[in-house]
């Protein structure tokens, strides 16, 4: 185990020699040693504590990897349904190593599922970049530049999602990222949301604060609910920020990720503030396909049926992506009825107030702030879900007096 | 079709489906019409899709920035076969 001196020195390394060979290598030599650049970070930041089980997990994951290429580079480009087949495989094996336990298909001694971090992110990115190669938006990558794209380092562990059309702009002749005093504050700012304002309301999340080993007051709980969810926020925007931030130092543009999410007035335009790249990818492969066949099997009349319906499919979809346990399941549908709820509220609005009063409602400050209120709680008291196993959640209630 | 018939055709189909009168641009994007919920893009993809004869790949409406792009889109589709 290093220290954090040295490992600071090494992500200081990688960004230094990572923004040279953006900015100044030229053809197959900057494809080949960005590519190798990112793979050495991959195993050196995520891979390299003294666990017999780390190397061969990496390897493994450099293997799957290379098998997504090949599928991506065998099949995308083609006419029919055969693009389908590099679209889910980078899907189904991130279904098969999340869900499946390995005992399966594998001894004791297979690559354990957890050590595959960022796996998720990886498998949505590469299955989106089928569909970037298939609707004409980008070309298909050479091998080294799809290598440094899957384990492009600021972005492996915890995303943002950011499709390759962003990120190959990068490499282009022309600059397009933004200076780098701006990035570097991002990564700044990013560094005390995550490291700071994160690490301070930890202690009030439900591990530090409820299960204590002590009784407490209902209260509390609304506590530990609010304390969690900005705890997540800026642990997980602060973190965003400083992928953004690291990659805009190496002149890479990588899609935001959070805009004020704490200022929804709904679950629908939360949705469209927090986890954005999520949300976008579940937009563009789930959302719209579903919506559009069910749309036309429900028939025009019961447009707003089939919305609904395709609604609660897509976050039922974003809750399991989460994790795995019924928990996981769970906070997703309570996003489905939160987003439910949000669009037939506003149908029924729109036929109960017209054309200007609903206008006149969405201008209201005072409904403006109860609404973002209202959203914020409602998210909070979600989230006991997605933070505890059942186990933990009866542990809860337990020492709650 | 040039941009500017597909975008006249594309002006009758918003008169039907959104309230609020919306005035095509080429610039013209979803974040520009307040109404342009996710309700209204899926009637709309739906009317421009029998309008116009074309079927849409999943992801690329999505992935167009304005009305003109989205034109565009329309043409490329339209002249496939």
């Amino acid at each position: 185990m290093h220290s954090q001196s040295a490992f600071f020195g090494e992500i200081l390394a990688y960004l230094l020699i990572g923004r040279l060979l953006v900015s100044h290598g030229r053809g197959g030599f900057r494809e080949v040693a960005f590519g190798l650049l990112n793979l050495a970070a991959f195993r050196l930041f995520f891979f390299a504590e003294e666990d017999s089980r780390y190397l061969p997990t990496f390897l493994a994951y450099v293997g799957l990897v290379v098998l997504f290429y090949i599928s991506l580079r065998l099949f995308a480009h083609r006419k029919g349904w055969l693009p389908w087949l590099a679209f889910f495989t980078p899907l189904f094996f991130l279904a098969l190593i999340r869900y499946v336990p390995p005992s399966v298909y594998g001894g004791p001694h297979y690559p354990y599922g957890p050590f595959f971090i960022g796996l998720s992110y990886l498998a949505f990115r590469n299955s989106y970049l089928v569909v970037e190669i298939r609707n004409g938006a980008v070309a298909a990558p050479g091998f080294w530049r799809y290598v440094g794209y899957s384990f492009f380092a600021p972005t492996v562990s915890v995303g943002p999602i950011s499709p390759y059309q962003q990120y190959q702009r990068g490499f282009a002749a022309e600059v397009t990222g933004p200076p780098p005093g701006r990035s570097a504050l991002r990564l700044l700012v990013g560094l005390v949301k995550y490291k700071f304002l994160g690490s301070v309301l930890f202690q009030l999340t439900y591990a530090n604060f409820l299960l204590d080993d002590h009784y407490h007051p209902w209260m509390d709980l609304p506590v530990a609910m609010v304390s969690y969810y900005l705890f997540l926020y800026f642990n997980f925007s602060g973190f965003c920020d400083m992928a953004i931030g690291a990659a805009g130092l190496m002149g890479i543009p990588v899609a935001e990720n959070f805009n004020n999410p704490l200022l929804a007035r709904n679950m629908r335009e939360f949705w469209n503030r927090w986890h954005i790249t999520l949300s976008q990818w579940m937009r563009d492969m789930v959302y719209a396909p579903l919506s559009k066949y069910l749309v036309g099997w429900f028939g025009p009349s019961r447009a707003n049926h089939a919305i609904a319906v395709t609604i609660a499919l897509v976050f039922l979809l974003i809750g399991v992506w989460h994790g795995v346990g019924w928990n996981y399941a769970a906070f997703g549908l309570a996003q489905s009825l939160g987003v439910v709820a949000v669009h037939y509220y506003t149908i029924f609005l729109k036929k109960r107030l017209g054309r200007d009063g609903f206008k006149a409602y969405n201008e209201n400050r005072w409904i403006h702030a109860v609404a973002v209120v209202m959203t914020f709680c409602y998210y909070a008291a979600t989230l006991f879900l997605f933070a505890n196993t059942g186990t933990e959640m009866k542990q809860i209630f337990s020492v709650l007096r | 079709m040039k941009q500017t018939e597909v975008i006249a055709k594309l002006q009758t189909i918003f008169d039907t489906v959104f309230l609020e009168p919306v005035v095509l641009t080429p610039v013209l994007s979803a974040k520009d019409v307040p109404e342009w919920d996710s309700l209204m893009h899926i009637s709309l993809m739906v009317a421009v899709e029998k309008a116009f004869g074309v079927r849409f790949r999943m992801g690329e409406v999505e992935s167009t920035n304005n009305v003109g792009e989205f034109a565009n889109l329309i043409i490329k589709r339209q002249l496939e076969p």
